[in-house]
């Protein structure tokens, strides 16, 4: 699914906007740590964190692109910083829970309507 | 006098740079009562008469004033605006067009392009955008910078960290500033990606649990990849233990930030084709880790 369908689908609003892309999978995580340890390709970061690691994070393990969630407001220090790396970057005011389904629902019927084939 | 920082940035950034592209605009045979309803619901107080591409005039809040004062709203815009209209150039430096700004109390003023076409508009508050965007980029890449010495011997480059303990702030930098050196060198990304991650995590472990900080050395050779990250202190107790995923010593505001998860040392291990760690309480830590460079190597 594309990025925009993403933030169409949490309802969210764009902090720093870039070019549309391609997600293929989401890494959901509070813990940066757990983001550090994924092997996903072609991803995005669902997160609670809002401190300029959350971007780093993104830098280092090649996020496509960055929401955080509950709407928390990111400081202008993780504004600045996705802006100056070029990292798109987004806020929903659903909860963890609730963007992980709602994103996870658009990208399995997005996925299934691709390849027919079923689990 | 010195110049100073701000003057010099003001000298070197040009007007296009600052101007807004969009731009909203009249037609000289519209009627003043559209040009008040197209510059309420765009909120300037403004704007440039354009007929055929070419800047004929500019219509503002004072010339719709006066229009209402008359009863001839409905007159055209032609018959309001004013024909000379002060202007900036795309190229000029936006010293030349602050200085026109305090010189003429305008609140905007249109920009021209090369050919003497209309390319934007500048006002105030977007030379002040212009300026904090690119003081934001000049620290980042002064940040950037800052955090790393670079010596290249033999075609091998070395880049050299220092990590101050407890300084969250700047955790990452020496992650993002390796991944992009080796990007620039052509580095495989999926092995550029797990240089990333370790170093990130060497980092963010020198930050939360060093005495004093502590030091990571990257060597690019021609085969490998080499990091060896060092500290003088507090040391492991138990090297198993805090290789075990989940295991951690870190306190619960580290944990907040979201590190300390217990995942560092496996991570790196994870990401590394060879991995040493030798450590010794109330001595230190180092980490010896290496990345081999498979595949076909970049042209020399």
């Amino acid at each position: 699914m594309l990025w925009s369908e993403v933030l169409e689908s949490l309802g969210a609003r764009q902090l720093v906007e870039g070019a549309d892309f391609e997600v293929q999978s989401v890494a959901a995580a509070d813990l940066l740590s757990d983001i550090l340890a994924t092997d996903k390709e072609q991803f995005m970061i669902l997160t609670g964190q809002i401190s300029p690691q959350a971007i780093r994070t993104a830098l280092t393990v090649g996020a496509l692109g960055v929401v955080v969630v509950r709407g928390k407001q990111p400081p202008p220090e993780t504004v600045g910083l996705a802006q100056n790396y070029g990292v798109p970057l987004a806020v929903t005011d659903l909860k963890m829970f609730e963007a992980c389904v709602a994103v996870g629902a658009r990208l399995w019927s997005s996925a299934s309507s691709k390849n027919s084939s079923t689990v | 006098m010195e110049f100073s920082f701000v003057e010099e940035l003001v000298h070197r950034l040009k007007v296009f740079q600052a101007m807004d592209k969009e731009v909203v605009t009249v037609q000289p045979d519209q009627t003043m009562r559209h040009a008040q309803q197209v510059m309420r619901e765009a909120r300037v107080s403004g704007m440039p008469v354009v007929e055929h591409d070419m800047m004929v005039g500019i219509v503002t809040i004072e010339d719709i004033i006066k229009a209402l004062d008359h009863g001839h709203t409905d007159e055209p815009v032609r018959a309001w605006m004013t024909r000379d209209v002060v202007t900036v150039e795309a190229r000029w430096p936006l010293s030349r067009a602050m200085s026109l700004f305090e010189r003429t109390r305008f609140g905007r003023l249109p920009v021209m392009d090369e050919d003497c076409l209309l390319a934007g508009v500048i006002t105030p508050e977007s030379i002040l955008r212009a300026l904090l965007v690119e003081l934001n980029r000049l620290l980042a890449q002064d940040e950037e910078r800052e955090a790393a010495r670079a010596s290249v011997d033999g075609g091998a480059l070395r880049l050299e960290f220092d990590v101050a303990g407890g300084d969250f702030d700047r955790a990452g930098l020496a992650s993002v500033r390796l991944k992009r050196e080796l990007a620039s060198r052509g580095i495989d990304p999926t092995i550029a990606r797990r240089v990333a991650i370790a170093t990130h995590e060497a980092e963010t472990n020198l930050i939360i649990h060093s005495s004093h900080g502590g030091r990571i050395v990257a060597d690019l050779e021609a085969d490998s990849i080499r990091l060896v990250v060092t500290d003088d202190g507090p040391g492991i107790e138990d090297i198993d233990r805090a290789l075990t995923p989940g295991f951690s010593t870190a306190s619960d505001f580290v944990r907040n930030l979201g590190f300390g998860a217990g995942m560092g040392l496996p991570n790196i291990r994870r990401c590394a084709d060879h991995f040493e760690i030798k450590s010794r309480p109330g001595y230190g830590t180092r980490l010896n880790v290496r990345f081999e460079l498979r595949g076909p190597s970049p042209e020399e």
